[in-house]
């Protein structure tokens, strides 16, 4: 019985894991320009790592391990009025890219859906098994 | 009689079976160096054609790709939603025909009358 719904909660950690991921991907479009932070220094980018969890064997779940920062340098932007400009008039600016982020945030959501798609197509499989029972 | 409905409960054996594999590849479609895995439908299914058995072992491979993306991952998330569909409409047919089955048997029992 239980295998019978592991692929419902196979796709459920999947739809749980991009979750995850689409949250970060918001964060880092708000913070986009955030020039300062409360740890000091401008906003880093956070991505998600993702690792496959295993249930049962041909059963993988997937699990969201770590918010890793992007080490990658901020982008430095000559701004000498702005407040958290350095003595040479340099502002550091988050090393996110806007581009980047939506393409991701496109992948996410294809996911998501496709595991929606996944889980509704078998709860249909389970529930016609389940009506041979009504001849 | 009951041979087909052996057969047809095959047919779901395998089908339920391939699509816990979809599931998982579906569900690890971003996960860097996972391979996507199947069964050959048709392949298990002559397997235990023609007789009364079950299918037990099923023969799991790594799904062939012309290009893994650069972290391992072999996940064609289409090609996993088009197989995912086959394998559904695959499923519920032999569910249909069970149905269909079973509704005979019982029109049989109670004498062809409604």
């Amino acid at each position: 019985m239980d295998s019978m719904f592991l692929p419902l909660k196979v796709s459920a950690t999947a739809l749980e894991a991009q979750k995850v991921r689409m949250n970060v991907i918001a964060s880092n479009l708000a913070n986009a320009s955030s020039t300062s932070t409360p740890e000091g220094g401008p906003y880093k980018r956070k991505d998600v790592v993702f690792q496959s969890h295993l249930f049962k064997q041909n059963s993988v779940g997937v699990d969201v391990t770590e918010i890793s920062e992007d080490q990658t340098p901020p982008r430095l932007v000559f701004d000498p009025a702005h407040a958290d400009a350095d003595k040479d008039g340099y502002v550091k600016y988050p090393n996110v890219n806007v581009l980047t982020e939506m393409v991701n945030l496109m992948t996410a959501t294809r996911a998501y859906e496709a595991n929606l798609t996944m889980i509704n197509s078998y709860k249909d499989m389970i529930t016609r098994t389940l009506d041979i029972l009504r001849v | 009689m009951a041979d087909s409905i052996t057969t047809l409960s095959n047919i779901l054996d395998v089908a339920a079976f391939r699509q816990r594999l979809l599931s998982s590849n579906i569900a690890n479609a971003d996960t860097p160096g996972y391979k996507a895995r199947d069964i050959s439908f048709s392949e298990e299914l002559s397997k235990v054609a023609g007789s009364a058995s079950r299918a037990k072992a099923y023969e799991v491979f790594d799904t062939p790709t012309a290009l893994p993306s650069r972290d391992g991952n072999t996940v064609n998330l289409d090609t996993e939603m088009a197989k995912m569909a086959e394998t559904t409409l695959m499923y519920n047919s032999a569910v249909a025909m069970i149905t269909m089955k079973f509704r005979m048997m019982k029109d049989i029992a109670k004498g062809g009358g409604a």
